[in-house]
């Protein structure tokens, strides 16, 4: 062996004997301060019986900025006993189900801890680290992000390695299993701190929150690394970018904490409640335990600060205090409580963070998270659009958030106040003329050469009966054409100029943009609408009695509270029920709000469940042929016809004589149509709330994806509990031993800052050696022949 | 003026050496400055020979790697400033020791300049990256080394010249006498003897 071999040798192992030394008085001391001072047991909770043992695994690896790990790793166990009782605990100690019997004893109010240094750790790290460095556009090897001057571009990548596929099953809406092969990982999170000192000018934190230091720019982020759901939140690679400018300085080193997140305790156990709540709470909700989450961060946090106390200028700044914090809760058991909601807020702060892009991903789990809820009560409307979130999320799920972050923005563009005004206007309306509000709009208006039906067939009915080159017959023609003329400029073209402002990635999505609900209800509105049917003979008969009253003696004096009518609805049309201002907003809301919301609402509950109606009953009639447009264009027509032609009221008596379909027209227009809106209403509304047909399929689809994600979620939470997240597996009870124990793991992974002194040695030493050599050789030959004076 | 000259024109050409070689070695500039310094003061110090000097020089490196490895955590004894005093005892009583072990051959001030290097040079290098000091530790110590030896050769053409005119263009006394009146007079004509005639007289 070589001299500098031995002295490689020589310094490495005085390095792993200082380590190791310091490592065990590191932890002699906390564990001795901890054990000094009587506390509360954390977990105990009521009369237990048994040991209660808390056992933690911690792999600390250095690594270069390329995330290769070094020589560098340690491997610790610790655990925290108190509970009642004596046992022995199988401490998990090496791969390969390696374990060492632990012999534990506590009694009530006692807690006490055990410490094992495991030496190097020996399996695959569960997550890797990259960095990927830009310097003024130009990529550099990470590994040489030292003297960087200029605009830096640094990409942290953190990736799972965990997944594995495997078969989940799940129930979908109608009770039936069903099975699916997926990649499962261990549920990963990832807490992620650096800090920019001197020669760094952070510019851009990305996905980072950013706190000024003594130290410099220090950048947290927490990334969680599993699909928590797939292409919105969360992922097995999950990255950050941090852009800064830089004058002579070098990567810092970055400290990557991966730790297996029982997501149990994670957002209140929503994540595992996905699928309950959208099944009618088929399955009960897991519960949400916070104080667990805390009860870990703590567990977690001393086994690293024991760790790392051996090395005293490591993260003085931030783990030492918060040592210090733990050991005054442990002296004032009172304050822990204090502390823990302490904590709470910070997990909250924690759970924030890892939405990662907080405004549009949050925005987007949330509208999820309330989709979820209302599924099997929302309007069809809000289904057919989730169904198409839902599809968007597997294949491009980039461009489906994207999609929906534009959706959520436009949403929000809608100005509440303009939108309360506008439903007051509806209200007025519908207080006035009832559903007759819903008889506006159209879509091609009338089709010559297509058969006709209601009032457009009874006007045409009526020309025919006229004489060719009558008066009457030219007047009614000349009606006909306006009729026609306005039918084209109808809703239907509000409608789609509506969805023509749709962002692009909706447009899909905003097919039927005012009007969802036209779609899958066809099916179900046709009978409904066929149901009208009879009940327009009953008005025919109506009318024709109104014919009679009409020519009757007394019709002036009739006219005139009939006029004020027709004119009062003329008004509101023209105002209000034609106005795709209303109608737009109103839809947006249904959407952003959720329609059991808007229903809630006191202002504008009621509104919404007539617009509801009436929406519904506009796309019936639209099916119908038009018909609505032409009664409500006719319904106009005719006020203004009467009221143009009123000083010539017996004439005009005289031509409804003659005419009888006409006045079946104006009848129908005054008086049938609010019955017929009724009548309508009911057949759609049951349409649309009870998804029988298309709906249905929107519904077990959405269901399924739900239903599989929340599977897929439990099998992932379900792993890191059987242990596969931690470095040697769970530890265990010995048989025999009375209690419970709860396992926790961290990885602290944490690159080294990039330094030219990484590079091997044997340059510097070859360097060094030369020069020594000619320093010493040519230096002593100029000495003895130097000058004397 | 040629021996100035003479030794501008090798700093100029060494200097430019090192400085190109820290750039390939990705050094920084304060780091190249310091470790060139050291290895100039070792060489233009006229006190011993260049081997007395330089052995003085490794031997303050090395217990400057005491020090440094003591700050860095890597050996216990520095979580506190009364161990890190304790062991700067350690080290200056080694340095006394040595001194007197080799019949004062190897100068002290060889050797703190050694101590120096270590740990106001290669400290601070290591000091961001604790954990993976020991690491990179012996290829920044051998860093710093080779700076001080490029600065040592830097100015290597004053082991040639007299002592007291190495770096300086002031005309040598034209005799013996000449000399020893400049140098035991001062100004005003007033003797003055050396701190190394004293403890040479003390002997």
């Amino acid at each position: 062996m070589s001299p500098s071999m031995k002295k490689r040798k020589t310094l490495r192992s005085v390095t792993a004997v200082g380590l190791a030394v310091a490592v065990v008085a590191g932890m002699s001391a906390i564990d001795s301060s901890v054990s000094a001072i009587p506390t509360q047991a954390p977990t105990a909770s009521g009369p237990s019986s048994g040991v209660d043992v808390t056992v933690g695994e911690t792999v600390a690896v250095t690594t270069d900025q390329e995330g290769n790990p070094t020589s560098l790793n340690v491997y610790i166990v610790n655990g925290q006993v108190s509970g009642d009782g004596s046992g022995e605990v199988n401490v998990a100690t090496g791969p390969d189900n390696q374990s060492e019997p632990q012999q534990v004893s506590s009694s009530p109010g006692d807690v006490s801890n055990f410490l094992k240094f495991g030496g190097s750790y020996k399996g695959d790290l569960p997550v890797s680290v990259t960095t990927e460095v830009k310097v003024d556009g130009q990529s550099v090897d990470a590994n040489e992000g030292y003297a960087l001057s200029g605009d830096v571009e640094i990409t942290y990548t953190a990736t799972n390695n965990t997944s594995r596929m495997q078969t989940i099953t799940f129930q979908d809406i109608f009770g039936e299993t069903k099975s699916k092969e997926v990649n499962i990982p261990v549920p990963f999170g990832d807490s992620f701190s650096v800090t920019f000192g001197d020669g760094w000018d952070v510019v851009d934190t990305g996905i980072a929150k950013a706190k000024t230091t003594g130290n410099g720019t220090e950048l947290a982020a927490a990334l969680i690394l599993f699909p928590m759901i797939e292409g919105i939140m969360g992922g097995t690679t999950q990255s950050l970018t941090v852009k800064a400018r830089a004058q002579n300085a070098n990567l810092p080193s970055a400290t990557h904490l991966a730790v297996p997140i029982d997501l149990a305790t994670y957002q209140g156990g929503s994540l595992l409640s996905l699928a309950p709540m959208a099944q009618d709470k088929i399955i009960e909700p897991a519960a949400g335990v916070l104080g667990e989450t805390v009860d870990d961060v703590l567990l977690a946090t001393r086994m690293i600060s024991g760790y790392t106390s051996g090395f005293r200028k490591l993260d003085a700044d931030y783990i030492d205090p918060l040592v210090a914090d733990i050991e005054k809760l442990k002296a004032n058991p009172n304050a822990i409580a204090r502390g823990a909601i302490e904590l709470a807020r910070a997990l909250n702060g924690l759970a924030t963070q890892l939405e990662g892009d907080a405004v549009a991903k949050g925005e987007i789990a949330g509208v999820i998270v309330s989709i979820a809820n209302d599924i099997g009560k929302d309007v069809p409307a809000t289904i057919k659009w989730l169904e198409q979130v839902i599809k968007k999320v597997g294949p491009d799920a980039a461009d489906a958030s994207k999609a929906l972050t534009s959706f959520d923005t436009m949403l929000k563009k809608i100005d509440i106040a303009d939108l309360n005004t506008d439903l007051a206007d509806v209200d007025e309306m519908c207080t006035t003329v009832g559903a007759t509000a819903t008889y506006f709009g159209g879509t091609a208006g009338l089709i010559v050469g297509k058969p006709l039906f209601d009032g457009a067939k009874a006007l045409d009915d009526g020309i025919a009966a006229l004489p060719r080159f009558s008066a009457e017959r030219k007047t009614l023609n000349a009606l006909k054409t306006r009729l026609v003329a306005q039918s084209k400029d109808s809703f239907s073209n509000t409608l789609f100029k509506y969805r023509k402002q749709l962002p692009p990635q909706l447009a899909s999505a905003g097919k039927s943009a005012a009007c969802t609900v036209v779609d899958p209800l066809m099916d179900k509105a046709i009978p409904a609408a066929a149901a009208i049917e009879p009940y327009l003979a009953t008005v025919s008969v109506a009318l024709g009695e109104f014919a009679k009253f009409a020519a009757s003696s007394e019709v002036e004096e009739v006219f005139k509270p009939i006029l004020g009518g027709v004119a009062l609805l003329d008004k509101t049309l023209d105002n209000s029920c034609s106005n795709a201002q209303i109608i737009d907003p109103i839809e947006a809301a249904i959407k952003k709000y959720g329609i059991d919301n808007l229903k809630t609402l006191p202002v504008i509950g009621k509104l919404t469940q007539e617009i509801l109606k009436n929406c519904g009953v506009a796309q019936v009639m639209e099916f119908l042929g038009d018909v609505d447009l032409t009664l409500a264009d006719l319904s106009k027509e005719a006020a203004k016809f009467i009221e143009g032609t009123r000083k010539d009221v017996p004439l005009i008596t005289d031509d409804i004589k003659k005419v009888q379909n006409i006045s079946g027209i104006a009848g129908r227009a005054f008086d049938a149509i609010p019955g017929l809106g009724d009548l309508v209403v009911g057949k759609v509304d049951a349409a649309v709330l009870g998804l029988d047909a298309k709906g249905e399929d929107a519904l077990v689809q959405i269901s399924d994806l739900v239903a599989q994600l929340q599977a897929s979620l439990i099998a992932m939470n379900n792993r890191g509990l059987a242990g596969d997240g931690a470095p040697y597996g769970n530890s265990t009870l010995a048989s025999g031993t009375d209690g419970k124990i709860s396992n926790y793991a961290s990885y602290q992974m944490t690159l080294r800052e990039a330094s030219p002194y990484a590079r091997s040695w044997a340059t510097s030493l070859g360097l060094a050696g030369v020069f020594l050599l000619l320093a010493l050789g040519l230096g002593t030959f100029l000495y003895r022949r130097r000058i004397n004076p | 003026m040629k021996r100035p000259m003479t030794i501008g024109l090798f700093a100029m050409v060494i200097g430019a050496v090192g400085l190109m070689l820290s750039e390939q070695l990705g050094m920084s500039a304060d780091n190249t400055i310091f470790g060139v310094g050291t290895g100039v003061i070792a060489a233009i110090v006229r006190i011993g020979t260049p081997l007395q000097r330089l052995s003085g020089f490794l031997i303050g490196m090395a217990l400057g790697t005491v020090l440094v490895a003591m700050q860095l955590g890597i050996i216990p004894g520095g979580a506190n400033k009364a161990g890190i005093a304790l062991s700067l005892i350690v080290v200056l009583v080694a340095v006394a020791v040595v001194h007197a072990l080799t019949a004062r051959r190897i100068q002290a001030w060889s050797m703190l300049l050694g101590v120096l290097a270590m740990s106001a040079g290669v400290y601070p290098a290591l000091a961001a990256s604790p954990f993976a000091a020991a690491e990179l530790f012996p290829t920044a110590a051998l860093t710093q080394l080779a700076m001080g030896m490029i600065g040592f050769l830097a100015v290597l053409p004053a082991q040639r010249f007299p002592d007291q005119t190495a770096l300086s263009a002031i005309p040598q006394p034209r005799n013996r006498a000449d000399a020893d009146i400049k140098k035991d007079t001062t100004a005003d004509g007033t003797p003055v003897v050396s701190l190394d005639e004293i403890i040479e007289g003390s002997r």
